[in-house]
């Protein structure tokens, strides 16, 4: 188990208050991406982004890591402040939030697997081999073996790649791994192995947040949603409460098990839809009541 | 990315930005060579070309052009003013006649000083008409224009229509790739990378880590739009038309007319050599020079 170190040795929750951000400030292409967001989220939690394409979600999550500034508002991350001044600390935040980028197989450069997911390390100031011995536990943990390491990433496959993306920043060894559609495009197997991943990162204790379209996934494995919209967070609560409160019109696409759930519900089954996260206890709830009737 | 916001197309819908591209080109050219038209004594031509400066002025403001980035672009330019003034005092020039004062032996002209404020300021014109063009006037539209003059150069068998589609593809990925440029130094400053300071060895390292991601992205993208090109049906060499054409308006032929004018006027000004006349009778300036 590992203890997450924070700055000063503590926890690392994060705050965000009042977050505006406009891109491209006061010419022709100004758009306004989160108008006023706030929310806080308590460290080891696992939380997902939820939301239409354009509705701020990328935006809200970059500036976590100070690749966004603020318009407005301040975000904290333990005692870190990110607000639209300079800051001279932020490589040292960086080095405790991890961004997975979206379609992040397309990031790598280097000629072998082992040397592209040493380079963060190393851009921390480790010196080469320890950097490698970071890589190659990094590459192990993405389930990927000691024949991988000399290999060019570009022969490898799309989910072979984007396994030594997220590699590349799990070296790092971030306290907050921050994922931005990381099954975008990859097949069930691909997508069912790098969310087995990201939750064993989390049970060792480390912060997720998620930024997800696929509605199962986020049922399964987010203990909260935080439901954006237009750059304004419309719903914050667990996904169950997320997928019953909210109608087609927040863009949210209900999972299948939970329509399943509901539509047992409506036949007079009793069904507590809050311990619902995947097919299992599904099916454990309709077998308590099974037993009830008879 | 706000570096690269200087000359862009900004979308307002100003009389100037309703003129014909392929006038626009014209009048470019036009003014472009009247400013480099030189005059027989530098006081004249340092103030015509403050007045040309003027009237650039006033038609940015009607074009709604950014002053903001186009001061941003002459920041770098200190560099450049400091270098031709260098150029200009150490490299002797028997056409000097005015000293301005002595370092030792060593004579420092007034001239020098005029010669670079000169070139400087021709250079800030310069940079004042593109951006008048580029920013009042959408890339495609450029590339229609550049086309329809490239025309007459059929006949020699010349690929018009595939240069121009060549030029038209790669305005149009321009802003894909500042997008994708964007996006990959995010994710590797995320890894740590550092662009803007550190190590000199550091900083390439990190410019390596965004221009190989950008040049395989750029080839698959290309491989890509080929295919969906000829998936489409495209033959270079098929009669085609247009969804927008082109058009000259009655506002080109005045605008024309107007420029057209001045580049006469200062033409025949400065081959008759009637402009040391023109400045000491019209302006009464006494030319001491």
């Amino acid at each position: 188990m590992r203890v997450a170190r924070g700055f000063n040795g503590v926890l690392m929750p994060i705050k965000v208050e009042n977050l505006f951000h406009t891109y491209a400030l006061k010419t022709p292409f100004q758009s306004e991406a989160v108008n006023g967001v706030s929310f806080e989220i308590e460290d080891h939690a696992y939380v997902a982004f939820i939301g239409p394409t354009g509705s701020g979600k990328t935006t809200i999550i970059q500036h976590l890591n100070a690749l966004l500034k603020p318009t407005k508002g301040t975000i904290v991350v333990d005692d870190f402040v990110i607000d639209n001044k300079k800051n001279k600390k932020i490589k040292e935040l960086r080095k405790h939030v991890g961004v997975v980028f979206q379609f992040p197989e397309y990031q790598l450069f280097e000629e072998t697997v082992e040397k592209d997911v040493a380079f963060g390390p190393k851009n921390f100031g480790l010196k080469d081999e320890e950097a490698l011995q970071k890589a190659h536990r990094a590459l192990l943990s993405v389930g990927l073996d000691e024949s991988y390491f000399k290999r060019s990433p570009f022969e490898l496959s799309g989910g072979e790649r984007r396994r030594v993306a997220i590699a590349g920043i799990l070296a790092i060894e971030p306290d907050i791994l921050v994922l931005d559609e990381p099954t975008a495009g990859l097949d069930p197997r691909g997508t069912t192995e790098i969310m087995n991943l990201v939750d064993k990162m989390h049970k060792n204790g480390t912060m997720v947040i998620l930024v997800s379209h696929d509605m199962e996934l986020v049922l399964k494995y987010a203990e909260k949603v935080f439901v954006v919209k237009d750059g304004k967070i419309l719903f914050e609560g667990t996904p169950q409460g997320a997928f019953m409160n909210l109608d087609e019109s927040s863009g949210i696409e209900v999972p299948e098990i939970f329509t399943f759930a509901q539509k047992l519900k409506k036949r007079g089954f009793d069904i507590d839809f809050e311990k619902i996260k995947n097919i299992d206890d599904l099916i454990l709830q309709i077998s308590i009541n099974k037993e009830k009737r008879s | 990315m706000t570096s690269v916001t200087f000359g862009r197309y900004a979308p307002y819908n100003t009389f100037i930005h309703r003129l014909d591209p392929r006038n626009k080109i014209i009048l470019m050219v036009l003014l472009m060579v009247t400013i480099f038209l030189p005059f027989s004594v530098w006081s004249t031509s340092l103030i015509m070309s403050s007045i040309y400066l003027m009237i650039l002025v006033i038609v940015m403001l009607i074009a709604k052009v950014s002053f903001i980035n186009l001061f941003k672009s002459l920041k770098a330019m200190w560099f450049l003013i400091l270098f031709l003034l260098i150029v200009y005092i150490f490299i002797p020039n028997p056409t000097y006649t005015h000293v301005a004062f002595s370092i030792k032996s060593f004579d420092v002209y007034w001239d020098a000083f005029y010669q670079s404020a000169y070139i400087v300021l021709r250079l800030i014109l310069m940079i004042c008409i593109t951006t008048i063009l580029t920013s009042t006037t959408k890339p495609l539209d450029l590339t229609y224009a550049l086309e329809w003059y490239l025309v007459p150069l059929k006949v020699i068998k010349f690929p018009t229509h595939e240069v121009a589609m060549t030029i038209s593809i790669a305005l149009r990925f321009i802003p894909t790739i500042l997008d994708e440029t964007d996006r990959i130094m995010k994710a590797q400053t995320s890894r740590g990378a550092e662009f803007n300071h550190g190590r000199l060895f550091k900083r390439f390292k990190a410019i390596i880590s965004l221009i190989v991601p950008l040049f395989i992205s750029a080839f698959e993208r290309s491989g890509q739009l080929a295919e969906a090109m000829e998936a489409r049906g495209y033959d270079p060499r098929a009669k085609r038309t247009r969804y927008r054409t082109l058009k000259f308006h009655w506002t080109d032929a005045v605008s024309f007319l107007l420029i057209g004018a001045i580049f006469a006027g200062v033409l025949y000004l400065t081959i008759a050599h009637k402009d040391m006349n023109l400045i000491t009778e019209i302006f009464k300036v006494e030319v001491s020079f």
